[in-house]
């Protein structure tokens, strides 16, 4: 029997949402100021417009919803789904207001993109675009990077142990420091500290490159923030090719990498354990998975002769592969050239790599290393067992910040998201393919979106299906979300609809 | 710890971001090397 939610359930859940709405408006002002400062002065009309939305939305919720019950798992999971829709309907607005998306669905592809740190975008002349409303793009990325609702844990919400259910909704099931507030802060405090240092690599590698200060500054802050939280979003439509540069590739290379390591190894590494970086599971499991995938995909595009010198094909190849396998989504080529140049081996390794994804508690999507080393593990402990005497007992121990024990829980978890990625990219596949297009095509960009890499293949643009737009939209936010609270979203408006 | 040893914890926070940093240049100048052996072994 389902229970039916009571009115004190409803009011839990639009109380804390009305909070991070609250959160996120309050965070509007910071794109109004870069406007201001530019002299864009509709832009800031446009953020003035938005700020005020969010605030509305959100006092109008914590004031008709206030109630002193304190929050729940459920009610968590299901603020943290909300959490991401409102956040990306009401993100949308500044967007669609610049007149540079054909209608409010494409405004809201790109908020949901910026937020889940996808990187597909459906913008139109995107080269003109003001300041300000490019800043809120990238700035989009770097607040779903961290996480929504983790921004709204280290600014606004008060800090109780029901708000870790919030956190974990985030896919954010790794709880760095006891307190969550300290968690949640301490992701900021990494985030922030490669901000400074980022913005000024990067804008000393575009002022080298002939860039004027002030706008080698600005792309620099804009390419960290997409390129640490693993977004892919760029100020120019030629993303990172615009540059031409070898030393800002190299430089976004190693942003990429940082912002695909755990959290937790980060605390880890910047407390003195920098043994830690060689041990874990999945730093060594991500470097096999890099070197396993970049070995199929040079040889791919070797085979076929498309990048003929090392130079080429590591800022080609190996760009594009460490992109897709970070979940990042830069290219240093066109969007038409994977299909036309690459070959089926080096495609295929690229699908591969976008789908398995980065670490665990970090900014990336896609499976998760963690999840593969341990579903790995769990195979090897289950041939050890066929190969054992039928009364012996086999243990498998990996390495995550200590040394653990597997447990069948955790195999039993992991495989289940695995698996719900898998089912997942195929139902954007087959979407894709409902809507006309190859089932190639159809599957690279379907893995992109839900795994929150952003590369294309060029099926994403303005005039693709409304369908397939919608799919993509819930694509992103599923696999950023990592499922569990999407699907506990949805059991909630069951049971409120059936339950008794 | 961090916030309690400011001094101490600045250090290791420094040599932290440096040991990641040289794990990521690690990690490209393998992929480099796989490039190479990859287009020498096709030729």
């Amino acid at each position: 029997m389902i229970l039916r939610p009571r009115l004190e359930d409803f009011k839990v859940i639009g109380f804390y949402l009305g909070r991070v709405i609250i959160a996120i408006g309050i965070l509007n002002l910071l794109p109004l100021l870069v406007a201001l400062g530019a002299g864009e002065i509709n832009v800031v009309l446009d953020f003035a417009i938005s700020a005020a939305t969010h605030l509305i939305y959100g006092y109008a919720l914590v004031f008709l919803c206030r109630t002193k019950k304190e929050i729940g798992w459920m009610h968590g999971m299901v603020v943290a789904a909300l959490s991401w829709l409102f956040a990306s309907a009401l993100g949308a607005l500044p967007l669609y207001l610049s007149g540079h998306w054909a209608s409010y669905l494409d405004a809201m592809f790109d908020a949901t993109s910026g937020y889940a740190t996808t990187g597909l975008t459906l913008v139109r002349d995107l080269d003109h675009l003001a300041m300000g409303h490019n800043f809120w793009r990238h700035f989009m990325m770097f607040l779903g990077g961290q996480g929504i609702v983790v921004a709204a844990l280290s600014f606004l919400v008060r800090g109780s142990v029901g708000t870790f259910t919030m956190y974990v909704g985030e896919a954010r099931d790794e709880r760095i420091l006891p307190n969550i507030i300290h968690t949640a802060r301490f992701i900021w405090l990494v985030s922030i500290v490669y901000l400074i240092l980022g913005t000024l690599a990067l804008g000393i590698a575009a002022i080298w490159e002939g860039m004027p200060t002030a706008k080698a500054f600005f792309h620099g802050v804009c390419i960290f923030m997409a390129a640490f939280d693993t977004g892919g979003f760029a100020p120019h439509s030629q993303n990172i090719l615009y540059y031409h540069s070898f030393l800002l590739e190299t430089i976004t290379v190693i942003i990429m990498f940082l912002g695909a390591i755990n959290f937790k190894l980060h605390y880890a590494l910047w407390n003195g354990d920098r043994k830690e970086i060689w041990k874990n599971i999945e730093t060594i499991t991500f470097f096999a998975a890099i070197i396993f995938t970049f070995a199929l995909v040079a040889s791919g595009l070797a085979r076929n002769g498309v990048y003929p010198q090392i130079m080429v094909m590591f800022r080609k190849g190996f760009y594009q592969l460490i992109s897709g396998h970070t979940g990042t989504g830069y290219m240093t080529i066109y969007a038409k050239q994977f299909m036309a140049e690459w070959g089926p081996l080096a495609l295929l390794a690229l699908i591969v790599a976008m789908a398995l994804g980065g670490c665990a508690c970090s900014t990336t999507g896609g499976i998760k290393m963690l999840r593969v080393g341990l579903v790995w593990k769990a195979l090897r402990q289950d041939v050890k067992q066929i190969l054992s005497p039928e009364a012996s007992i086999i243990v498998e121990k990996f390495h995550h910040i200590k040394e653990r024990i597997l447990e069948d829980k955790q195999a039993r978890s992991a495989t289940m998201i695995m698996l719900c990625y898998l089912l997942f990219y195929g139902a954007g596949a087959i979407i894709g393919v409902v809507c006309g297009y190859p089932l190639r095509e159809a599957l690279f960009e379907s893995v992109s979106a839900l795994a929150n890499v952003g590369l294309s293949c060029g099926i994403t643009g303005p005039s693709m299906p409304g369908l397939l737009k919608v799919t993509y939209i819930i694509q992103m936010i599923a696999g950023r979300l990592e499922f569990i609270s999407v699907f506990a979203l949805i059991g909630f408006v069951v049971a409120a609809v059936k339950g008794r | 710890m961090i916030h309690n040893v400011p001094a101490e914890g600045i250090k290791n926070a420094i040599l932290g971001i440096i040991t990641e940093i040289l794990y990521a240049l690690f990690v490209m100048s393998c992929a480099f090397l796989v490039a190479m052996v990859a287009i020498w072994w096709i030729k």
